[in-house]
C-alpha cells in the first residue's frame, strides 16, 4: 500500500524527503527503551531519547543522505535533573502556602521562554546534514516577544475568571458577570490565536540556519487567518459528529435494561465523542504542516508540503484501532507509519549539494531541551 | 574497498570515494581525497534499513556507506560495539527476555506496585489536606446542584448523627462527620476528609435507624481505611503509568486504561468496609438484619418509587409530557449511580448482613 503523496517525480521537481524507518526495527529500540527506563526508574531515559532521535534522524533522507542527531545523553540527563527540581518545587510550593505556589508558578512562566529558546538552540545545534550543522540564531528577546503573548493568551481566560470570582474559599456561586468576562476572554484568545501562533512559527523558521544558508518564512498573517478559518470549519464538523455520538450514548442509556449499569452507555458515548474530538488533531496537523512548510525557504529555495488531511486521518484512525487491539504494542509501528507519511509529503526545490559550512558553531547546554520536554511542551505547532 | 560518499564537512557536495580498513583506522580515497584516520577519531553509525551507514570524523567530515552488509563487517573489523540497548535487541533470546520482562514488570506494577504506592502516598498525606480536598468536592457537587440540602427532619438527622458518634469503636476511634444531603437516588459514600454522606432517599427506604446506622458504619470503615483518597491515588497513578507507557499521544487510551483499572480495586475495599461494619454493629449490639432488608429494598428501587417526587419539579415543568418525565428520570439516574452499582450487591452480601457474621470469619 503506498501512502506516498508524490507519485510523479522528475529532476526539475522538488526533491522528496524519505523516511526509511520500519516498525520491526523501531519496535526493538522502543521496547528496550521502555524496559530499561522502567528498570532504572527513569535514569536511562536520556539514553532512550537519544537512541530514538538518532533512529528518526538517521532514517530521514534527503537525496539519499540521512540527517544526524549529535546530542549527548549526559547533557540531557543534566537537563532532566533540572526539570525534576522544578517539578518538585512546583508540587511542594502548594503544600507550604498558596502565596508560595503563585510565586513558583510566576517564576516558571517567566523562565519558560528562556527554556524553550535554549531547547531550540540545543536541538538545532546538535542536528546536522552531510556534516554541516544547523543553528538557531533567534535572540532571547525575540523569544520573549513571541512567547509572552502566547502565554497570556492561554492563561488569560483563567486569570480573568479568578479575578472576577468572589474568592477561593467557596466557589459556590460564580457570578454571571464573571462567566461573561470569561467568555469574552476566551473569545479574544481565540481571535488572536492564529496571529500569535503565526508569530511563533515565523520566529522559529526565520532564525534557523543550516551552515551558511538561512531559512526564511514568507507566510502572511492573512494566510494564517485563512488557515484558522478552515480549521474552525473542520472543528464545527467534528463537534457536530461528537454531539451525535453523545446523543447516541444517551439514547442507549434510556433503554430499559440499563438501570444499575448506568455508567456504561455514558462511557461508550463519551468514548465515541473522544475519538471524534481526537480526529481534529490529524486534520489540523496536515494543514498546519502544509502551511508552515509551503511558506518556508532555505537558501531562497522553497519547501513543498503536500500532506492530505484525509490520508493522515485514516492513518491515525487505523493506528488507534490497532493500538487498542494490541494493547499498545502496535505503537512503534504506528509511529513509523505516521512518520513515513508526514516526512514523505515534504520536499525541497533546492540542490542539496550547495550547502556550505558556516564559521560560527557554539556548544549549547542541554538544560533547555529537557525541561521543555518534561513539562509537556512538545511544541508541534 | 567499499564504495562510499565522502563529505568534507565544509560543503555538502558528495565525493564518490572508497573506504578501506587499515591497521588502526580507515583510509578514504577518491575524487581528490586521500586521508588516513586513526580509529580514535572515528564514530560509527550503523544503519538498520535502507538508510546508509555512516562513519563520522572528528573534524566534521563524514562518509556514507550505502552497502549495509559491507559497512557492518567494516565496523566489526574496526572493533565497533553497538550500545547496550542495541546489543540486547539484536539477539532474539535477549529481546524475548526483555519483552517478557517488560510485560511481567508492568503486570506487577498494576497488581501490586500501584496499590502499594497509593497506600504509601495516602498514609503520608496530612489529614488536613484530605479534609480540604473533601470540602472542595462537597462544594463542587453542591454548586452543580447534584447535592441539595437535606429535607429530613432535623430531629431525625441529629438522632442518627448522635448514634453514629456514640458508637463504641472496636479499634482506634476514627474521626468522621456524618452529613445528609438529597441527591435523588438512595446512596451513601465516604469522601476524603472523613465525610460520610448519606442521601435522604436511602434513609427513606430504611425501615429503622439500625439499617442506616449499619450503612453509616460501612462508610466509616471507608473513612478509617482512607479508601476514598487511596482510590483516587490508585486511579491517578494508573493513568499516569498508562500515559507514560503510551507516550505523548492517545490520551484516550490512557484515560480508559486508568479508569477501567481503577474499578478492579474497589471490590476489596468494599469487602473490608463490610467487615468493619459487621464488627462495629456486633460490638455495639445492633442487629444488621434491617440493613439486609434495606439492601433488598435497594435492589428493587426505581426512581419512580422515590418518595420525594417533588424534586423532579425543579427540572421538569408540572405539565410535562410522560416522555419528558422519563427522560428526566434517565438523566437523574445517570448522574449518580444507584447504590448498588458502586457496592457489590450479591445475595452473598445480603446473607452476610442477615446473619451478622462475615463470610470469612
Amino acid at each position: 500500500m503506498t501512502e506516498s503523496p508524490i507519485d510523479t517525480y522528475s529532476p526539475r521537481d522538488a526533491r522528496p524527503f524519505v523516511f526509511t524507518g520500519t516498525g520491526s526495527e523501531y519496535f526493538k529500540i522502543w521496547i528496550v527503551n521502555l524496559a530499561l527506563t522502567l528498570v532504572t526508574l527513569g535514569i536511562y531515559s536520556p539514553w532512550a531519547k537519544v537512541r530514538r532521535l538518532r533512529y528518526f534522524y538517521g532514517n530521514t533522507l534527503l537525496d539519499d543522505s540521512p540527517f544526524e542527531f549529535h546530542g549527548s545523553p549526559w547533557a540531557l540527563l543534566k537537563g532532566r535533573l533540572v526539570a525534576l527540581m522544578l517539578l518538585v518545587a512546583y508540587s511542594q510550593a502548594g503544600k507550604i502556602s498558596t502565596m508560595l505556589w503563585f510565586v513558583v508558578v510566576a517564576v516558571l512562566i517567566a523562565i519558560l521562554p528562556w527554556l524553550l529558546w535554549r531547547s531550540w538552540r540545543f536541538r538545532l545545534a546538535n542536528s546536522s546534514y552531510r556534516g554541516i550543522r544547523f543553528r538557531f540564531e533567534g535572540s532571547l528577546a525575540g523569544a520573549y516577544a513571541t512567547f509572552i503573548p502566547l502565554i497570556l493568551m492561554v492563561l488569560g481566560p483563567t486569570l480573568v475568571l479568578v479575578l472576577f470570582s468572589s474568592g477561593f474559599a467557596a466557589p459556590r456561586v460564580i457570578a454571571g458577570k464573571a462567566m461573561g468576562a470569561y467568555g469574552v476572554a476566551i473569545l479574544i484568545a481565540l481571535l488572536v490565536a492564529p496571529w500569535f501562533v503565526y508569530r511563533l512559527r515565523a520566529y522559529r523558521h526565520r532564525h534557523a540556519r543550516l551552515g551558511a544558508s538561512a531559512f526564511a518564512f514568507n507566510a502572511t498573517v492573512g494566510g494564517a487567518y485563512r488557515l484558522a478559518g478552515m480549521l474552525f470549519l473542520t472543528l464545527i464538523g467534528v463537534i457536530v459528529c461528537s454531539f451525535l455520538a453523545a446523543f447516541l450514548g444517551g439514547a442507549i442509556a434510556s433503554l430499559p435494561h440499563y438501570e444499575s449499569r448506568s455508567m456504561m452507555p455514558i462511557f461508550v458515548g463519551s468514548a465515541v465523542g473522544y475519538v471524534a474530538l481526537l480526529s481534529i488533531y490529524p486534520l489540523a496537523a496536515a494543514r498546519l504542516q502544509n502551511f508552515a512548510w509551503n511558506n518556508t525557504t532555505l537558501d531562497g529555495q522553497s519547501f513543498q508540503s503536500r500532506a492530505s488531511s484525509l490520508t493522515l486521518w485514516g492513518i491515525d484512525a487505523t493506528n488507534l484501532l490497532l493500538f487498542v487491539v494490541t494493547l499498545g504494542f502496535y505503537w512503534p509501528f504506528a509511529m513509523m507509519r505516521r512518520a513515513r507519511y508526514r516526512i514523505g509529503s515534504l520536499a525541497w526545490f533546492g540542490d542539496p549539494d550547495t550547502i556550505a559550512r558556516s564559521a560560527a558553531i557554539g556548544n549549547v547546554g542541554a538544560a533547555g531541551d529537557e525541561t521543555a520536554d518534561l513539562f509537556g511542551f512538545e511544541l508541534a505547532l | 574497498m567499499i564504495a562510499c560518499r565522502y563529505f568534507d564537512g565544509v560543503s555538502s557536495r558528495a565525493i564518490a570515494a572508497s573506504v578501506v580498513a587499515t591497521n588502526d583506522g580507515v583510509r578514504i580515497t577518491g575524487g581528490g581525497v586521500d586521508r588516513i584516520v586513526d580509529r580514535v577519531g572515528l564514530s560509527f553509525a550503523p544503519s538498520r534499513g535502507d538508510a546508509p551507514s555512516r562513519i563520522a570524523f572528528d573534524d566534521g567530515a563524514l562518509c556514507e556507506i550505502p552497502d549495509r552488509a559491507a559497512a557492518e563487517s567494516l565496523f566489526a573489523a574496526l572493533g565497533h560495539r553497538a550500545d547496550f540497548g542495541d546489543r540486547i535487541a539484536s539477539r532474539r533470546s535477549t529481546l524475548a527476555l526483555v519483552v517478557a520482562g517488560f510485560i511481567g514488570i508492568s503486570a506487577a506494577l498494576y497488581l501490586w506496585g500501584v496499590p502499594l504506592a497509593a497506600d504509601a502516598i495516602t498514609r503520608g498525606m496530612p489529614a488536613e489536606w484530605q479534609r480540604t480536598f473533601g470540602v472542595r468536592v462537597l462544594y463542587a457537587l453542591e454548586a452543580r446542584g447534584i447535592f441539595q440540602p437535606s429535607t429530613l427532619s432535623a430531629e431525625r438527622r441529629d438522632r442518627l448523627r448522635l448514634r453514629a458518634q456514640q458508637m463504641k469503636f472496636v479499634d482506634e476511634r476514627p474521626t468522621f462527620d456524618v452529613i445528609f444531603r438529597r441527591f435523588k437516588v438512595p446512596n451513601a459514600f465516604a469522601l476524603p476528609g472523613e465525610f460520610v454522606v448519606v442521601s435522604d432517599e436511602l434513609v427513606a427506604l430504611a425501615k429503622d435507624d439500625d439499617a442506616v446506622l449499619t450503612v453509616i458504619a460501612h462508610e466509616i470503615g471507608h473513612v478509617a481505611h482512607r479508601d476514598a483518597m487511596r482510590g483516587l491515588m490508585r486511579a491517578t497513578l494508573l493513568s499516569a503509568l498508562a500515559t507514560w507507557y503510551v507516550g505523548d499521544a492517545s490520551t484516550i487510551a490512557a484515560t480508559v486504561a486508568g479508569g477501567l483499572g481503577g474499578l478492579h480495586y474497589t471490590r476489596h475495599d468494599e469487602h473490608e468496609a463490610d467487615l468493619f461494619a459487621l464488627r462495629q454493629m456486633r460490638a455495639n449490639h445492633v442487629s444488621t438484619q434491617s440493613a439486609a432488608d434495606l439492601f433488598r429494598s435497594l435492589m428493587a428501587w426505581r426512581p419512580t418509587m422515590s418518595v420525594e417526587r417533588a424534586d423532579r419539579s425543579s427540572d421538569v415543568p408540572p405539565d410535562a409530557k410522560k416522555e419528558d418525565v422519563k427522560k428526566a428520570d434517565a438523566k437523574e439516574r445517570v448522574r449518580i449511580p444507584v447504590y448498588l452499582s458502586t457496592h457489590p450487591a450479591t445475595e452473598a452480601r445480603i446473607r452476610m448482613f442477615e446473619s451478622g457474621v462475615a463470610s470469612d470469619e
